[in-house]
């Protein structure tokens, strides 16, 4: 880079140095015309009153060197005039009919375009702003109503089990008495039976002893006996 | 007579290398001179960097894709980034409104007034001249002081008297067209008292044309004072020539690296002028509106 930098400078000195010489020669060889010119000069200045007028003058036919003015006479200024007018206008009329319009479409184009990504990227990032916020309630929407559904089922749950234990024990309950019941009813019909055989058998029994008719009295009196004796040996 | 380098320096001007070049005369009247063909020259760049330039600066295919937005070349970008500077720092808060009918005159003015300070700065008619030496003045050029093509045309008062002309109607055009006639006299009173109206519109009047004048002069001196500055120190190297290879060399060096320097301040100043000009014309076209004090305080308080 410097040493990039260094050539160049150097480059551009030698160049200088160059143009330098050659204009001093240049120059140089005009030297020798310009001294007898400064001579003759001289002389007039001491012949005369240097004339301002030709001095500002420089349009002498030719090779003449008058010193010229910095500002040219009319005769010297007046076409060049006129002609910076009319290129000045044709270069305006040129540049603002095929290059300014189309530099500034250029730039406005550049301007809308980046303009208009500003806007579209504001308004994908607004959407998606949107969208996340709908994702976000929606999924707690969600997350709520899963709550609520299994708080639902388990107040179900707790209904439908307490529904079943109830039944369950009412069918339970219901089973027992019966059981009870038929328990009860074998119970008394095994006890009549047995009553009735016990009657039968002692009848019998008695006769047997007795070898008599019984009375229905005496009978009823011996039944009663021995119920009460075979209630007596049961209980015992 | 001995050698009397004061006297010889009074005939070796510099100022008699700065003006312009006659080429082709008629009755006296310089028909082409070097500013001529500098002028038509500045103007074959302006139009072709201008169009090359546009090329670069606008919008491309759609096949580019979003490259199409982009500016192709590094020079075409310098010049957008002028442009863009221009219009939005200085040309916008001036004129507001009426920027995109005076940018195309206010750019052009710009950059045709640059070309021709830039183009100034290279020394055409010098060139012109050692190769007609070289020639041994066959091309007649160096013999009679003519050259067709090259100096500075912007040195030339009758080329900045006619851009301020240009100026000058433009100016004043946009403020007949802006305030309507009768608005555009009455701001020549300059919102003064009845009895103080002579003066003042006298004043007014006068200002009409001492603006565009100052424009010219400005750019003109300018111009001239560094070219005769550049001109003075390579003379220099020129008269030490002839005190021998000692004093040639160590004149040489010295003037060369001023020169040099020189001509750095004058590429800044080739920029700052081009830019004043416009700058100025600006303000001016700015300055006959409606609400003349206010729009004036906004300038004035922008800078």
């Amino acid at each position: 880079m410097l040493t990039t930098l260094s050539r160049r400078v150097a480059l551009l000195l030698t160049l200088a140095m160059l143009s330098a010489i050659i204009t001093g020669s240049a120059m140089a060889q005009d030297h020798e015309k310009l001294k007898e010119e400064g001579e003759q000069f001289l002389s007039e200045v001491e012949g005369n009153a240097p004339d301002p007028e030709h001095a500002a003058q420089g349009e002498h036919a030719g090779g003449d060197h008058d010193v010229h003015g910095v500002i040219g006479t009319v005769k010297q200024g007046l076409v060049t005039g006129i002609t910076a007018i009319v290129v000045f206008l044709i270069v305006l009329v040129i540049l603002s009919k095929a290059v300014w319009p189309k530099i500034q479409a250029g730039l406005d184009e550049r301007e809308k375009k980046i303009r208009d990504e500003i806007e579209s990227a504001e308004e994908a990032r607004q959407q998606a702003k949107d969208a996340l916020e709908m994702y976000e309630k929606s999924l707690a929407q969600a997350r709520t109503e899963a709550q609520q559904m299994l708080e639902d089922a388990k107040v179900e749950q707790q209904k439908f089990s307490n529904e079943l234990r109830t039944k369950a024990e009412a069918e339970q309950a219901a089973r027992n008495e019966k059981a009870q019941r038929e328990i009860e009813s074998a119970k008394r019909a095994a006890v009549n039976e047995v009553y009735a055989e016990a009657a039968t058998l002692a009848t019998s029994i008695a006769s047997k002893i007795l070898s008599r008719e019984v009375s229905s009295d005496d009978q009823m009196q011996l039944i009663e006996e021995a119920v009460a004796e075979l209630g007596s040996a049961s209980h015992s | 007579m001995t050698f009397d380098l004061p006297l010889v320096m009074a005939k070796i001007d510099p100022v008699s290398h700065v003006v312009n070049h006659q080429f082709w005369t008629y009755d006296g009247f310089w028909i082409w001179s070097a500013h001529t063909g500098n002028l038509t020259l500045s103007a074959i760049i302006c139009i072709f960097v201008g169009k090359w330039a546009a090329n670069k600066i606008a919008t491309g295919d759609e096949c580019e894709g979003t490259d199409r937005y982009v500016t192709k070349n590094k020079f075409a970008h310098m010049i957008e980034v002028i442009c863009v500077y221009l219009k939005d720092t200085t040309i916008k808060p001036m004129l507001g409104d009426r920027t995109n009918a005076f940018m195309p005159f206010l750019l052009s003015l710009f950059f045709f007034i640059l070309v021709n300070n830039l183009l100034g700065l290279v020394p055409i008619i010098d060139i012109l001249h050692v190769i007609d030496n070289m020639l041994g003045g066959a091309l007649g050029l160096a013999e009679n002081h003519a050259a067709p093509v090259g100096g500075t045309a912007t040195q030339n008062i009758y080329v900045t008297g006619a851009l301020a002309f240009v100026a000058f109607l433009v100016i004043n055009g946009a403020g007949i067209s802006r305030m309507g006639l009768g608005q555009y006299l009455a701001h020549l009173t300059g919102g003064a008292p009845v009895y103080i109206w002579p003066l003042i519109i006298l004043v007014e009047f006068m200002g009409i044309f001492i603006k565009p004048v100052a424009l010219a002069i400005r750019l003109f001196a300018n111009m001239t004072a560094g070219h005769v500055l550049v001109a003075t120190l390579l003379m220099f190297v020129g008269a030490a020539s002839a005190a021998g290879i000692a004093m040639f060399a160590g004149v040489g060096i010295v003037s060369t690296l001023s020169v040099i320097a020189i001509y750095f301040l004058e590429l800044f100043v080739a920029f700052l002028q081009a830019f004043v000009f416009m700058f100025l014309t600006a303000v001016f076209i700015a300055q006959l509106d409606h609400h003349h004090d206010e729009e004036h305080g906004s300038v004035e308080a922008a800078h």
